[in-house]
């Protein structure tokens, strides 16, 4: 042997554990004390493997007569040629086996902000939550509201926003020990405005040119956003598998549409969330034209077969 | 809703204490004992009983007419017989404890009236000339003494004395107004005259007054009467049959309605339409809102009367309403988030109701006469009467920064094309008040709109006047 050897013991999530380094071979692996490797699991052997050169001078990975034998990608054989990507079973412990010579993998551009975190972070959230709710606290004010209804709203605002972000950074922190408070913060803040502009600008949209569609499905864009705003914060948690984390999030959204779409229907015999738009704006804001008396009456005229179409013999059933 | 519970309230303690002071009361008048004695012979009580289980779900009154076993009382008192005969049954029960099933023959829902056929002969004492000339029944004269009999909230068999008081106007058909008790239970019993003449058929009170009782006249049971012979097989289904009355009594009801242009009334800034007449009744309402960001001020049309089909269908009903805001503090901004608050929860879904279908809708922005207003129609059928319909109507003016106009028109039973025809013309009335044009700084406007909507609130004592059928819902028994 001419090149030293790494064996890396594996956990279940696909972290190394422990790393070995070897300058000679053949290595012994087992639960036995004699071993080069010593496997503190009940279900590998005493002496359960061995790592050595064939006669073509590949690594190899032989079983000696273990009664679980090895397994690697669920099959189960007795002896493998090393594949340096390989995790190789024995008993229940993971092993990959590394030459020096291995090629990593090139590093990854690091798109990590971290000027979107800290106290810096923290603050920014903080106005822009305040911002948000002082809005939608004045837009309706119809009465004379002093400023102590203002400060209460805000402060209400506030304490829930501060509940949720706490949440998150308590999880963060137990799972990758940091806090990460003003990343959450402003991940909060975020989703918190997307919906506030965007209740405004779908409504103001479907004002403007009669779109009614965005002001009767309300449920839909809120989930969207929700998610998305969870699915931020599970990504700035530092989990590994962060890949899944896109899907998971994903089926849970549809799933909660769909489930908004069923109640609504069973509910109303529409999808849509609102029976009619009842935003309305000022008049500068309308942009489409409006439709002639004459128009209205043919609209009007085609709902009898609708109505018609409806009618049932027995309507308990 | 709260008027009308206290109103139940009311009526129920008074008849308990009424019961413990019975024996200080003078005797009944000699008359109402005479006749007593000899009209409870063919006084009956009704009780609809659901045929799984034999539970009671309405009583009420009836009487047999002459010498047959032909007995007339109210359709509100057998409704659930005729409209779900699979799941209800009839039983009658006589002063002298005698019962049996009974069957229906034939109702008119229009006038509240139903012919039940018994197995029990009449003594002749209610007789109705079975001919088309309502000129054979008794003159009755304002103040003339009537008697109602009937089973009262199902206490026993009684006769009350009141007097006869006219012709209630504010329905579409004609009813007589008795001062005097007619309580639930007693629906279907007879109204008769000190000679002992059928004067007409109890059927309501209202509970928002004292003794305002309203009595079927006799001649439409007479009608009724004529056209259903002794031997008369009931019908299998009453359904097409009460769809065929309900559709006859809109045309009637639609044609007076449609029969001259809407009035034209002025509301802040718009004109708007109103119906006014006897069975239509408008009240307003304004705010200058001294306190308030904007003034307000309203009108609301409503029709007194309806058709009682069943408890879950009242129709061949009319409303509108209109609310007019106008700003005074408001940013339009602001301003505009308060119209739609306003406008907003004012449809709401029928998807659970047996009666109608969902609601199918059209909403747009349309262009009027000198106004451009957001408006939405919506629609239902009904699903057991063919070729009726409801419809609500509900606008709001989308073309002015500082005022609004919100109107509402709801029909209900109403054939498609008079619908809309009603619609059409409602939003044709519609309009801006030529000479308001914004000329005027916002301050004064604010000023005359105040003074000119106050023109519109009427004093009215009572929020609102219901009318309760003389029906007991009882499901104890």
């Amino acid at each position: 042997m001419n090149k030293p050897l790494f064996v890396e013991l594996m956990t279940a999530a696909g972290d190394v554990a422990q790393r070995f380094r070897f300058d000679q071979l053949p290595i012994r692996i087992g639960r036995a004390y004699d071993n080069d490797i010593i496997l503190d699991d009940p279900y590998a052997a005493a002496h359960h493997a061995i790592i050595e050169l064939n006669q073509l001078e590949e690594l190899t990975l032989r079983d000696l007569g273990s009664v679980n034998s090895i397994k690697q990608n669920h099959q189960r054989d007795n002896f493998f040629v090393i594949n340096s990507d390989g995790h190789y079973r024995l008993g229940h412990s993971e092993l990959r086996i590394r030459s020096i010579d291995y090629k990593v993998a090139t590093e990854k551009l690091d798109e990590s902000d971290h000027r979107w975190d800290g106290w810096r972070a923290a603050i920014v959230a903080l106005v822009v939550i305040s911002i948000t709710a002082l809005f939608e606290q004045w837009s309706s004010d119809y009465r004379d509201k002093n400023i102590s209804e203002y400060l209460l709203t805000l402060v209400g605002v506030l304490t829930a926003t501060a509940g949720w972000i706490g949440a998150w950074s308590l999880v963060n922190r137990l799972l990758s020990g940091r806090t990460r408070f003003g990343r959450h913060a402003l991940i909060a803040a975020c989703g918190l405005l997307a919906t506030a502009i965007w209740e405004t600008l779908s409504s103001l949209m479907a004002y403007a040119f009669s779109f009614e569609s965005l002001a009767t499905f309300t449920a839909h864009p809120g989930i969207f956003i929700g998610a998305a705003t969870i699915y931020y914060h599970l990504m700035s948690l530092g989990i590994k598998q962060s890949e899944r984390i896109k899907y998971y999030v994903g089926g849970i959204t549809l799933f909660a549409s769909v489930v908004v779409l069923i109640q609504n229907y069973q509910s109303s015999h529409y999808l849509r969330d609102k029976l009619y738009m009842d935003v309305i704006y000022p008049p500068a804001v309308r942009m489409s034209d409006e439709i002639t008396l004459e128009d209205l009456a043919k609209d009007i005229e085609a709902l009898q077969e609708r109505a018609d179409k409806d009618r049932k013999e027995h309507p308990e059933d | 809703m709260k008027l009308f519970s206290l109103c139940v309230v009311l009526l129920s303690c008074c008849l308990s204490s009424a019961t413990f002071a019975a024996n200080n009361l003078p005797k009944p008048s000699s008359t109402a004992q005479a006749l007593f004695e000899k009209a409870e012979k063919d006084l009956l009580k009704l009780r609809v009983l659901t045929k799984n289980g034999r539970s009671q779900s309405s009583v009420g009154s009836a009487f047999l007419i002459g010498t047959g076993n032909l007995a007339v009382t109210n359709f509100h008192v057998i409704s659930q017989i005729a409209l779900e005969p699979e799941t209800y049954f009839g039983e009658y029960k006589n002063t002298k404890g005698e019962s049996g099933d009974f069957v229906v023959l034939a109702v008119d829902v229009l006038h509240d009236l139903a012919i039940v056929r018994v197995a029990q002969k009449g003594t002749g004492f209610y007789h109705i000339p079975l001919t088309d000339d309502k000129n054979q029944l008794p003159a009755l004269q304002q103040g003339e003494n009537l008697y109602s009999l009937g089973n009262p909230l199902d206490l026993g068999f009684s006769i009350t004395e009141g007097t006869y008081n006219g012709l209630n106007t504010r329905g579409f058909s004609e009813q007589y107004m008795f001062t005097g008790p007619v309580n639930p239970g007693m629906s279907g019993g007879p109204n008769i005259t000190a000679d002992g003449e059928l004067a007409g058929v109890n059927v309501a009170h209202r509970l928002d007054g004292e003794l305002v009782s309203f009595l079927v006249p006799a001649h439409y049971a007479q009608a009724l009467l004529t056209k259903t012979p002794i031997d008369m097989q009931p019908p299998a289904d009453f359904k097409p049959l009460i769809g065929d009355q309900l559709l006859e009594h809109q045309k009637v009801m639609f044609n007076i309605l449609l029969s001259k242009p809407f009035e034209i009334k002025e509301l802040g800034d718009y004109r708007v339409p109103v119906r006014e007449s006897d069975q239509v009744r408008c009240w307003g309402d304004s705010d200058d809102g001294t306190e308030k960001k904007v003034s307000s001020a309203g009108i609301s049309c409503s029709m007194e009367s309806e058709i009682f089909v069943s408890d879950s269908l009242q129709t061949g009903h009319i409303s509108m309403s209109h609310s007019y805001m106008r700003n005074k503090k408001l940013n339009s901004w602001q301003f505009a988030k308060l119209s739609g608050q306003r406008f907003a929860n004012q449809v709401y879904s029928s998807a659970h109701s047996r009666v109608l279908t969902p609601a199918a809708c059209t909403e747009n922005f349309v262009q009027l006469h000198n106004v451009n207003m957001r408006v939405q129609v919506c629609t239902e059928a009904y699903h057991k009467f063919t070729g009726l319909y409801d419809f609500t109507l509900i606008t709001a003016t989308s073309d002015d920064v500082n005022s609004s106009l919100q109107s509402m028109m709801n029909i209900r039973g109403v054939a498609y094309d008079t619908g809309m025809k009603l619609v059409s013309e409602f939003l044709q009335s519609l309009s801006r008040s030529e000479s308001n044009q914004k000329k005027i700084p916002l301050q004064d406007k604010v000023n005359e709109t105040t003074e000119e909507t106050q023109i519109n609130s009427s004093t009215r004592s009572s929020t609102s006047s219901k009318i309760s059928a003389n029906k007991k819902d009882d499901r104890n028994e």
